[in-house]
């Protein structure tokens, strides 16, 4: 039994040869690519469609790239912007709901490039390693993906993180909830991240989020700015109450995307 | 600087805009280039995420953060959906992405004009989602500029050096952040001139 034909065993199998009847006019693999992309280990023969999953109220941009041979189901009211790619030669990839992900952001790894990107050595040894095996991409709930970042398969992604512009999370990697991988910042493969902590900097400085803190790239609020300074006794309470305050910003964000990016989808 | 491209890679526009053929430019109707503005192969320019004039139009002419600096900001006959704006002179490396900052401002969530001035060089597979990028600033490969940020005349992000989002770099300033890269010397505008003839010949 070839492991390329089994279905991850949260969703019912669905046909090879037919995608949702929604989103199918959007999800063909531009044209202009060139054909070279053949994974290496297991021959197809021909190149059939992926088998992807997409709630009605999912907005996808008709420029995604969609390759391989796992199912892809994508969540509810989850907006994936232009040129954002996803391979899924290596496993399933699971979507979840109200996520963000951004344009030319790469979820999977394509077949020829997958060991340019990590040294050379280490990526060889542990895809030798998976040779075989199933490496699903999980992407928990209100996850935003950056532009530009890579997701390499195995890695999970609890809710309501966000993985900023250019930053790897590298293969089998676990990402927790409510965590920062900054701009450029690189989680190696296999690592782990707690929940609630920060991964910033040149050598991948951790720290846990403190109360107050401004988020850089989403939003000011008017309490954040100065609270830095002051309220170190309270710290889960407000931190909670500022994290809320972002995952409603980040609904905000989504309302407004849809509606610019959203418009020509019907 | 770039390799030679092949014949017919560039359209050239009647104000001399050389644009890549295989760029990958999102709602054209919402950039504005200044003339002699080379977009290289790959770049994203991210248009169609403007301002929606709808509701955000009576709050944004008074919160525009982004008033100084920048070239010609207020060139537009319909600016409040415009956005991206791009000075003369400006190179826009391959893979380079190019998307206006967003923000939440009095409950309203909208995207604002991110305005690039005169002369800018931004490298390749830099991520750009500032506000403001004043005239004569370098912004090296693998850079990434954060959503609001400001970067007043000849700054230099070296490469792969992340600037922070809301962040303000005054005038002249290098910024590297993260990575020991070379302090690069910066050009005036004959290096921008120069980039600009050798491109698509």
């Amino acid at each position: 039994m070839d492991p390329r034909r089994q279905h991850h065993p949260s969703q019912p199998p669905p046909p090879l040869q037919q995608t949702s009847t929604t989103t199918s006019t959007h999800l063909k693999p531009p044209s202009h690519h060139p054909q070279q992309r053949t994974p290496p280990s297991p021959s197809q023969p021909h190149h059939h469609r992926t088998p992807i999953t997409a709630h009605p109220s999912a907005t996808i941009s008709e420029s995604l790239l969609i390759q391989g041979s796992h199912p892809i189901s994508i969540g509810a009211s989850t907006i994936i912007h232009p040129r954002a790619r996803i391979y899924s030669y290596e496993g399933p990839v699971i979507i979840g709901n109200g996520c963000i992900i951004s344009e030319k952001s790469v979820i999977g790894s394509a077949p020829t490039t997958s060991t340019s990107t990590t040294s050379t050595s280490t990526s060889s040894g542990i895809a030798s390693r998976d040779e075989g095996s199933i490496l699903p991409i999980r992407i928990s709930n209100s996850v935003i993906i950056g532009p530009g970042a890579q997701i390499l398969p195995g890695a999970h992604i609890h809710s309501a993180s966000c993985v900023e512009a250019r930053a790897v999370i590298g293969r089998r990697a676990v990402v927790g909830s409510h965590c920062r991988v900054c701009a450029g910042v690189e989680i190696a493969d296999g690592d782990g991240v707690a929940d609630w902590m920060v991964v910033w900097g040149g050598g991948n400085r951790r720290r846990r989020r403190a109360v107050g803190r401004v988020e850089p790239s989403k939003v000011v609020f008017p309490a954040g700015a100065g609270g830095g300074g002051n309220g170190i006794g309270g710290n889960g309470l407000e931190g909670r109450v500022i994290e809320e305050a972002r995952l409603m910003v980040l609904q905000r964000e989504r309302d407004a995307l849809v509606r610019l990016i959203g418009g020509r989808r019907r | 600087m770039p390799p030679k491209a092949p014949k017919g890679e560039y359209i050239e526009t009647d104000t001399g805009n050389k644009i890549s053929r295989r760029s990958l430019i999102h709602g054209t109707q919402h950039i504005i280039l200044g003339g002699k503005t080379v977009i290289q192969a790959d770049a994203v320019i991210r248009g169609d995420l403007y301002r929606s004039s709808s509701s955000s139009t009576s709050t944004s002419t008074s919160s525009d953060p982004a008033g100084g600096g920048g070239g010609g900001g207020g060139s537009a006959p319909n600016s409040p959906s415009v956005a991206i704006t791009i000075g003369r002179y400006s190179y826009i490396s391959r893979q380079a992405i190019l998307r206006p900052p967003s923000r939440l401002h009095r409950g309203v969530y909208s995207f604002y004009p991110l305005k690039i001035g005169d002369h800018v060089f931004v490298g390749e597979r830099a991520v750009v989602e500032a506000a403001t990028v004043g005239n004569h600033v370098h912004i090296g490969k693998d850079a990434v500029v954060g959503s609001m940020a400001i970067l007043k005349d000849f700054v230099c992000v070296l490469d792969g050096a992340v600037v922070p989002g809301a962040w303000w770099c005054r005038v002249g300033v290098l910024s590297g952040v993260r990575r020991r890269g070379l302090w690069v010397r910066l050009g005036r505008g004959g290096l921008a001139r120069e980039r600009y003839r050798l491109v698509g010949r």
